[in-house]
């Protein structure tokens, strides 16, 4: 079994790493190599105008090759779901490096005929849903208007103002359809995720929930969080959204700015590659002390989490997951958040006043108080999946795929078996 | 066209991005919109941004790959760790059509049966060649010079741990060989020149590689004077092209016997000015007699005395020149006793065996490890050899004829690779070194 070899098909992979389903992506495959000896290769884009379109280049990180297809500048819309050139590449791959399955995650732009390539070549394909792309043209369901779109499920119909073309739409959804009906099994990152998409007809039956995972606090971390507490008695806000609505900025700034005590300290994350989010915001007008840093990596996020004590996370639309709110309660850090989606599907909801979708800055203002009178305490880590647990949950893929004993799982053209759905605790806004 | 419903969605977005973050932010969001819209595309994936740009022609054409990788702390890919079956990418100058297909295409085929695969690109082709250096586990370079493009190819090859294997045919690395080399004569000065400037390119770039792999024993031995590289054999052999070919019936026709000089390329008539003497007096022995002259030559170097039983037949491609060896009673193999010809190959033998043809050579190059004295044809000492080997073929047709099919049997049964190769064909190093 050693010798089986995992070939992970995501739009961006390390040494060309974008976003948190790439970090999803990366860190299962370098877990999955540690505990399983597998091999693992991986697939990824970038976009290059001195290669020849399509071309492909090999890197390795990590003892992971990563293959990565130039795509050229300039692209036609069809092709960010149906590119007949990438899904050649990725047959080519496949016909060279002979892997046991295909793990596709997140891949638009690449298209989603990277699956037919494989399934007609026999290789096994696991298709994990990350946001909804698959469902929703504009991917994260929100509106041109930066406004949740809130479908659920999604009727097509209804998209009218969101795309250019209503046949496009109906091309691509029919397409994506058939792409994913194709997947041995398609995993979702949360039930919610997983309702809204099966409800939505993406491949009704065949999905299961595979949570994300995280990295624990490294060894130091503790000890870490406890020497800035012991040097900096203020409570220590961190949010990581960016100065989006949807990620409810403007809720956090009419918040802070209404409150009538300074002894805090906000940190802010500036995640994008450039250093582009922060530079034009003023916070001179808010109480308490303000501080913008770069975005950090796997390696380096106990310096943030070990600089806050609450972690902001008002978001405004109904994420898939949320990973940034795992990272904190695996380190004892408090969330304040709103009841977005599968982002409060973990242990620690019960202990939290989920703020509505909508509600404006007063709910929020109300927490942040709250946790402003009762000061830094030491919280218990909640228990979330981690990275090692979610890589094991996916070898148990594969091995029911190829075959072995101890898989559940039963292989195309048999659907796999239906997910053990937990009472839906989220609809759509 | 854009829908009502859209357009005023589109308006919303740009009110609310005018109050987030400005009115100049939102015109200028607004007018990538519009660009994007009118030249057909739409947005890709957040965050996939263009890396390099195009103009640092062929021979940079890695370069900033190269430079995004190195930033990345990502440049060295060692070679793969997983199970592989090995695969070649060969890069060489396929200009030469016999070349491409006994080192080339029929490399091809070898490795294949060795359990290996191989894919190949002219040196020129670069997008194609660095495509196949990607998925290779093992670079082959094929008679190539020193040069920019070779550079990048075994840079390329060294980011991606890819061992690199050198082929050559030819003592083209050699100042001695074309020192002394009698085709030689047939260029001029500065021709000559050209070729002796070349040759430390090529020694250049096999001993820029991590081992060799030559055509023949006494090329083998040669080269290994040159590199402290390994040096393997790896002969040609009849692969499956050449022994598709069955040689038909010979008719009748008016003409008694007719043997054929093959040139694949330009400056063999040195070759034939060494049996001129012979063949002429062949030829003039009997009217019915014909020279058949396949491929490149240079008809003023013909003595005037066999023009008129001379037949002509333009170069062409490999079928057709087995039909038309096929159509011959003897091939002739001249080759002058110098140390160029001494490493060439027995191809043209080989050729001449697929069709059925007898063979009589000079005993130099590779050739006489192919033909059997008496049997498959004749090694001829001398010209007094020549003549008698020219003579006894004419006058025992039917000996001909069976010489013809048991050089044709010799090639399968000896010849030929169908699995494992066998020892006088390519060494087991050579093979251990790339399939191990």
């Amino acid at each position: 079994m050693t010798d089986r070899h995992i070939l992970i098909c995501n739009v961006f992979f390390a040494p060309n790493t974008y976003g948190g389903a790439t970090i999803v992506a990366e860190e299962v495959a370098r877990a999955l190599r540690r505990q399983t000896g597998w091999q693992v290769s991986a697939l990824s884009l970038w976009v290059r105008d001195d290669l020849l379109p399509y071309s492909v280049t090999r890197s390795n990180v990590d003892g992971i090759d990563s293959y990565l297809i130039a795509l050229p500048p300039h692209r036609r819309a069809v092709e960010a779901y149906a590119n007949p050139q990438v899904a050649e590449g990725l047959g080519g791959l496949v016909d060279a490096l002979a892997p046991d399955l295909l793990h596709v995650h997140c891949v638009q732009d690449m298209g989603a005929g990277i699956i037919e390539a494989a399934v007609s070549r026999d290789i096994p394909v696991v298709l994990s849903v990350h946001d909804y792309w698959w469902v929703c043209p504009r991917q994260f369901m929100i509106r041109p208007d930066q406004t949740f779109c809130g479908q659920s499920p999604i009727d097509p119909r209804a998209c009218r103002a969101c795309v250019p073309s209503m046949s496009g739409l109906r091309t691509r959804q029919g397409l994506l359809m058939r792409q994913a009906a194709m997947a041995d099994i398609v995993t979702y990152p949360s039930h919610f995720a997983l309702d809204l998409c099966e409800a939505s007809g993406l491949v009704p039956g065949r999905g299961v929930v595979w949570q994300n995972g995280v990295h624990p606090p490294g060894p130091t971390f503790f000890a870490d969080q406890k020497a800035r507490r012991a040097v900096d008695p203020r409570l220590s806000f961190g949010y990581l959204g960016g100065p989006a609505r949807l990620k409810g900025w403007h809720d956090i700034r009419a918040a802070f700015s209404g409150l009538e005590r300074g002894d805090f300290r906000v940190t802010l994350v500036d995640g994008s590659t450039d250093g582009s989010w922060w530079p034009d915001h003023q916070f001179d007008d808010l109480p308490g002390d303000w501080q913008v840093r770069p975005r950090f990596g796997q390696n380096d996020m106990d310096s943030f989490y070990a600089g806050i004590d609450v972690l902001l996370f008002p978001s405004q639309w109904k994420e898939t997951f949320g990973l940034a709110i795992r990272e904190a309660l695996a380190r004892g850090i408090q969330v304040i958040q709103t009841d977005s989606g599968g982002t409060t599907e973990h242990a620690g909801r019960d202990h939290m006043r989920l703020i509505p979708i909508g509600a404006g800055p007063g709910p929020l203002r109300e927490q942040i108080e709250a946790a402003l009178e009762i000061g830094q305490t030491i919280r218990a880590p909640i228990p979330v999946t981690r990275f090692d647990d979610q890589a094991a949950e996916f070898a148990h893929f594969a091995r029911a795929l190829w075959g072995g004993a101890d898989g559940k799982v039963s292989p195309r053209p048999a659907p796999a078996r239906p997910a053990t759905r937990r009472e839906s605790r989220d609809t759509a806004a | 066209m854009t829908s009502p419903s859209r357009l005023r969605a589109l308006l919303r977005q740009f009110g609310q991005t005018r109050r987030d973050l400005g009115m100049a932010v939102a015109c200028r969001m607004a007018a990538y919109f519009v660009l994007r819209r009118m030249i057909g595309r739409d947005h890709g994936a957040v965050g996939l941004r263009r890396h390099g740009r195009r103009g640092s022609g062929c021979t940079g054409y890695l370069t900033g790959v190269w430079t995004d990788l190195a930033r990345r702390d990502a440049f060295c890919a060692p070679e793969p760790g997983h199970r592989r079956r090995p695969r070649i990418a060969l890069i060489g100058d396929l200009n030469l059509p016999q070349c491409r297909k006994y080192r080339v295409e029929q490399a091809g085929a070898f490795w294949r049966a060795q359990g290996a695969a191989l894919d190949f690109a002219h040196f020129e082709d670069v997008p194609r060649a660095v495509a196949l250096l990607q998925q290779a586990t093992h670079l082959m370079l094929y008679r190539l010079t020193a040069g920019p493009q070779v550079s990048m190819y075994l840079y390329e090859a060294r980011r991606l741990g890819l061992p690199v294997l050198y082929d050559i045919d030819d003592p083209l690395f050699s100042v001695p060989a074309y020192a002394t080399y009698g085709n030689m004569a047939a260029l001029d000065d500065a021709a000559r020149a050209h070729f002796m400037a070349e040759a430390p390119g090529y020694l250049d770039v096999m001993n820029a590689s991590d081992a060799i792999s030559v055509s023949t024993p006494a090329l083998a031995r040669h080269a290994a004077g040159f590199t402290r590289r390994p040096v393997f054999l790896r002969r040609n052999y009849a692969d499956p092209g050449t022994l598709a070919f069955r040689p038909p019936e010979r008719g009748t026709s008016g003409v008694t016997f007719r043997l054929a000089f093959a040139s694949g390329s330009r400056g063999h008539e040195a070759d034939f000015a060494r049996i001129a003497g012979p063949v002429t007096s062949f030829l003039r022995a009997d009217p019915a007699r014909r020279l058949m002259i396949l491929g490149h030559f240079n008809k003023s170097r013909l003595p005037a005395a066999v023009r008129g039983q001379v037949e002509w037949h333009r170069f062409t491609d490999y079928a057709g020149y087995l039909a038309r060896l096929a159509q011959a009673d003897c091939a002739v193999l001249p080759l002058g006793n110098d140390l160029f010809n001494r490493c060439k190959s027995g191809v043209r033998a080989l050729d001449a065996f697929a069709a059925g043809c007898p063979v009589i050579t000079d005993p130099v190059g590779d050739a006489v490890s192919v033909v059997e004295d008496g049997e498959t044809g004749f090694v001829a000492a001398d010209l007094d050899g020549w003549q008698r080997a020219l003579e006894g073929l004419a006058s025992t047709p039917d000996r001909a004829r069976a010489m013809g099919r048991t050089a044709r049997a010799r090639l399968e049964e000896r010849w030929t690779v169908s699995g494992p190769a066998p020892a006088h064909v390519a060494d087991p190093e050579l093979i251990r070194w790339v399939t191990a």
